[in-house]
């Protein structure tokens, strides 16, 4: 691996000496540029008292392309699939240089809290999350009660 | 007497300068004239479990006036019978020591008013009682319903308070002119601080990188205020500063920073500041020490004499300039504005993709700054919109974008960091050339993003 950017190297620090409320987020040790992430589900969401595991990477063309991003930890979320892939403007289209792993993070951690059925990426919960949002918010709050609480 | 002892003991151990001590709160004397308001109280039958069963439905403890000038008085509520409040559960004898004490009130009042005195606080005992309203109360006449109020006389209160409030000026005094002399000092050493940190190009003998490591390193200590987002810039308390200022100067000698002075004045500069800085903890130290004593002795006053003002009077004076004052905000704005100001700090000049200085800046139409290198990169990939606000302005760009004088500017304040970019971008150019050269041979390997 190449040396690692000046800039990651100032957004890890960061991350180690201001870290953001309810999110967590330490690089592998062998490998700097790929990172282990816990998100705290927000109150008041389904998935409170959920601890989320991710996993990030950041590609060789970071800033210019953004992060990689997955969720580990199975949830039950209109705007991510089975696989732990997120749907998210700012993962996508929208990324900009400009942002950090700090803000991809707080956009994630803020997308929990408000899920978004209109813009789906697991079709499936997205489409009983309209049908039937009340069960679908108990589902994902047993899914974060069977899967994020350990 | 503990805190009393801890309070002296603090003024004359702190490294306050000795004409200080005579402007703090006169924590002995306050508890003196809390004995007197004792002694009148008892001397009234008022006893201290009366008065506190008592307030609010019968006893009000309040100030009149303004902060600058007051005076605190003690009421008795009546019905318009001039009679106690019914259902107000004190025991009989109390009840009738009470009642006893209002009748002589009265009495007093009507004989002061047969006799043509003044009334000392005009208008401000009223009594509704038919008694009182013969021929001299005309204007005074309360309306039938409402219950009214008779003031207790007492003096050492007034004493107790007024000490209290002079005291307050006094510090407010010493307060503004410790304010002044930093100031002050604030200014000249800014002023000379300017002189030794010009950078190499117009002064040879130059001090500029090292007293920028001492503002980074201070600003970044953030020693009056915490700089933290979640906890919303906060001032320190005094003893966080006194730790934060210590791990300041600790750093300053660690890292040597005296040592890399080449002007013979830096070192004496260097210690002025910290000595402003040691000043600036000292004024707020004795400030905080003296808000306690005042919160002390009001707690005192109310232990003692059960009249409630501990949480009243605070609030009455609480636009008093000592405790209004924001001197740690005020004084850290003029420091960063006289000192830290003179020498630009890195981080301001940052490119945001790379995190390198800036340079060669280029100025986009929507004048969001990036260096030229990550442009290229950008434009490279047709992204069009610039990374910051979002503007399609980053195709637009071109040579004539480049800014001519921050480049001047960050080539006069940077050199050291212009000099680690250019490296940068070399050593980067070459691995992107060799990038190229092998991708041209293993075919069909896709460029940029797509290699994970
Ligand atoms: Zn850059
Ligand atoms: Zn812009």
């Amino acid at each position: 691996m190449a040396n690692l950017p000046k800039r990651i190297i100032k957004e890890t620090q960061r991350l180690t000496e201001e870290p953001v409320p309810g999110i967590n987020a330490v690089p592998h040790e062998d490998n700097l540029r790929y990172f282990d992430v816990s998100i705290h589900g927000p109150s008041q969401s389904p998935y409170e008292g959920g601890i989320f595991r991710l996993e990030l990477f950041l590609p060789e063309d970071y800033p210019m392309c953004p992060p990689k991003i997955r969720f580990l930890t199975k949830i039950y979320h209109p705007n991510i699939d089975r696989l732990g892939r997120i749907c998210l403007d700012v993962l996508k289209s929208n990324w900009s240089p400009a942002l950090q792993i700090r803000t991809i993070l707080l956009s994630i951690q803020a997308l929990l809290g408000a899920p978004n059925p209109d813009d789906p990426l697991a079709n499936d919960v997205a489409q009983k999350w309209k049908e039937d949002e009340k069960t679908a918010i108990e589902t994902a709050r047993q899914w974060t009660r069977t899967h994020a609480m350990s | 007497m503990k805190f009393a002892h801890e309070f002296m003991e603090t003024l004359s151990s702190s490294a306050f300068p000795p004409e200080w001590a005579s402007s703090a709160i006169q924590y002995k004397q306050l508890k003196k004239c809390i004995k007197r308001v004792q002694k009148e109280l008892q001397a009234l039958g008022l006893d201290v479990d009366m008065l506190k069963d008592g307030r609010g439905p019968v006893f009000e403890y309040m100030f009149d006036g303004t902060v600058q000038s007051f005076h605190p008085k003690l009421v008795v509520k009546v019905d318009e019978s001039g009679g106690l409040q019914v259902g107000w559960g004190i025991d009989e004898e109390a009840r009738r020591r009470l009642e006893e004490l209002l009748r002589k009130l009265r009495r007093q009042k009507e004989m002061g008013e047969r006799s043509g005195e003044q009334e000392e606080r005009e208008g401000r005992s009223s009594m509704s009682s038919d008694e009182s309203s013969d021929e001299s109360v005309e204007g005074d006449i309360p309306h039938p319903h409402t219950t009214s109020e008779i003031e207790i006389p007492l003096f050492a209160d007034v004493e107790f308070f007024h000490t209290l409030t002079s005291e307050l000026e006094s510090l407010d005094e010493l307060q503004t002119k410790a304010k002044g002399s930093i100031e002050t000092d604030i200014i000249s050493i800014g002023d000379s601080v300017a002189r030794v940190a010009t950078p190499k190009t117009f002064n040879s003998r130059s001090d500029l990188y090292p007293w920028r490591e001492v503002f980074r390193l201070y600003l970044e200590t953030s020693i009056f205020f915490s700089t933290q987002e979640i906890e919303s810039y906060k001032e320190r308390t005094p003893e966080e500063a006194e730790k934060k200022l210590q791990v300041f100067e600790n750093e300053i000698e660690r890292l040597g920073i005296a040592k890399q002075f080449k002007c013979s004045n830096s070192k004496v500069l260097l210690e002025q500041f910290m000595g402003m800085n040691q000043m600036v903890l000292r004024v707020l130290r004795f400030q905080a020490i003296n808000k306690v004593a005042m919160r002390k002795i009001l707690k005192k006053f109310d232990k003692r004499t059960a009249l409630g003002a501990a949480p009243t009077f605070p609030l009455f004076i609480s636009t008093h300039n000592f405790l209004a004052s924001q001197l740690a905000r005020a004084l850290c704005f003029t420091m960063s504005t006289r000192i830290l100001s003179i020498i630009p700090q890195l981080d301001d000049y940052l490119c945001p993709i790379c995190q390198y200085i800036t340079i060669k800046p280029v100025r986009l139409a929507c004048s969001h700054v990036f260096c030229v290198r990550c442009l290229v990169k950008l434009q490279r990939e047709y992204k069009s919109n610039c990374p910051m606000c979002r503007n399609d302005v980053v195709l637009k760009a071109d040579a004539s974008n480049i800014d001519p004088s921050l480049l001047r500017f960050l080539k006069c304040y940077f050199p050291k960091e212009c000099r680690e970019k250019q490296r940068v971008n070399e050593r980067e150019v070459v691995r992107e050339q060799w990038m190229t050269v092998r991708e041209g041979k293993e075919e069909g390997a896709e460029p940029g993003c797509a290699v994970m």
